[in-house]
């Protein structure tokens, strides 16, 4: 009969990525840049976010942005034409990035000169969640088309981000988005949520999230 | 889905152990799976007969055994094991809580056939 040997390993599955990420954050905090990454589902307003808070920091420090996507580069071209240091990271068919492929991200776009590095992370509410990616903070943006029930159906992404970004509010008129709800759903999940309502296109709401953002780049270079 | 890349890391990671350890087959990969992991154990398996195609670890069997989730209480220092989705303290109401078990997932062992041509310490 064949010998069968138990072997123990007692090892997480996860921890790969996990060491790998905080290797990377701690990187990112030797040479002084601030890594944010942004989440939420396709459609949210992500791109156009990233493209007012651009317009709104350039002048103030050093942007690049990582635009990660499943195909196609519509997102890197958008957001080049603000001027600022991007490139497209194509997943091949993986629904979220992990820290090993925003290290190459990174080390592609080249982040001594670089005060904020903004990663797009893929449009998902789910996979990306479970992922660090080494990121200084994590943010993650919910418009008011998709209802204010999102925290209750994907739990992990409300409690594992820094920021909840209401964006959209120009439409609010058009939908029975409780934001009362939302904040109190997002909070139970995690106490400690910072919540912005904007809109990425008329720019309302937008210096309370710029203002963070510029708190918190200052805080990682300084 | 997140969990096929799950599937092959864990698996990249038996086969390590395994051939440090000598071993011809692996006959079985034991997991420990967090109810707040997010992952769902019947992908793991959907996935894992292709995942080890073509290595030591076909045919092999995979066993999920689940970790229990498990809270802290960072207002009243109770320890609990709260239901899926609501992680606030029965005992307080309180929603401020540390996760203390129950997010992860962990190999916990493997059973391998070890290499013939291997050390002839031999038992029945």
């Amino acid at each position: 009969m064949d010998k069968v040997r138990i072997i123990e390993i007692k090892k997480s599955v996860l921890d790969n990525n996990d060491k790998a990420a905080d290797l990377l954050r701690q990187k990112l905090k030797a040479q002084k840049s601030f890594l944010l990454n942004l989440m939420s589902s396709p459609g949210s307003g992500k791109t156009m976010t990233v493209i007012r808070t651009i317009h709104a920091l350039k002048d103030e420090m050093r942007i690049g942005v990582m635009e990660a996507d499943i195909d196609s580069d519509v997102d890197a071209i958008k957001v080049a034409e603000t001027g600022v240091r991007t490139i497209q990271l194509h997943t091949g068919g993986m629904c979220h990035l992990d820290a090993g492929m925003t290290k190459q991200g990174l080390d592609e776009i080249g982040t001594e000169d670089l005060d904020l590095i903004i990663l797009e992370n893929v449009g998902n509410l789910v996979c990306p969640a479970e992922f660090d990616t080494g990121a200084t903070k994590s943010v993650m943006i919910l418009s008011i088309c998709e209802g204010h029930d999102k925290p209750l159906k994907y739990p992990l992404m409300f409690k594992i981000v820094d920021v909840m970004i209401i964006n959209k509010i120009d439409c609010a008129e058009y939908f029975d988005f409780d934001f009362e709800k939302v904040q109190a759903y997002a909070k139970k999940l995690n106490p400690d949520i910072e919540i912005f309502s904007i809109s990425a296109k008329t720019g309302e709401g937008f210096d309370a999230w710029v203002d963070w953002l510029r708190r918190n780049v200052a805080n990682a270079t300084r | 889905m997140h969990e096929m890349s799950i599937v092959v890391s864990f698996v990249k990671m038996a086969e390590e152990y395994a051939v440090k350890n000598n071993a011809e087959k692996v006959l079985k990969v034991v997991l420990q799976l967090g109810e707040l992991s997010g992952i769902e154990a019947r992908y793991l398996h959907d996935f894992y007969p292709d995942v080890v195609e073509g290595t030591i670890l076909e045919g092999s069997e995979l066993v999920i055994e689940a970790i229990e989730a498990s809270v802290f209480c960072t207002n009243c220092a109770t320890t609990y094991n709260p239901t899926k989705s609501d992680l606030k303290c029965p005992a307080c109401d309180s929603e401020k809580c540390d996760v203390i078990d129950g997010r992860g997932l962990f190999i916990k062992e493997i059973g391998i056939k070890e290499s013939s041509s291997s050390s002839s310490d031999t038992e029945a």
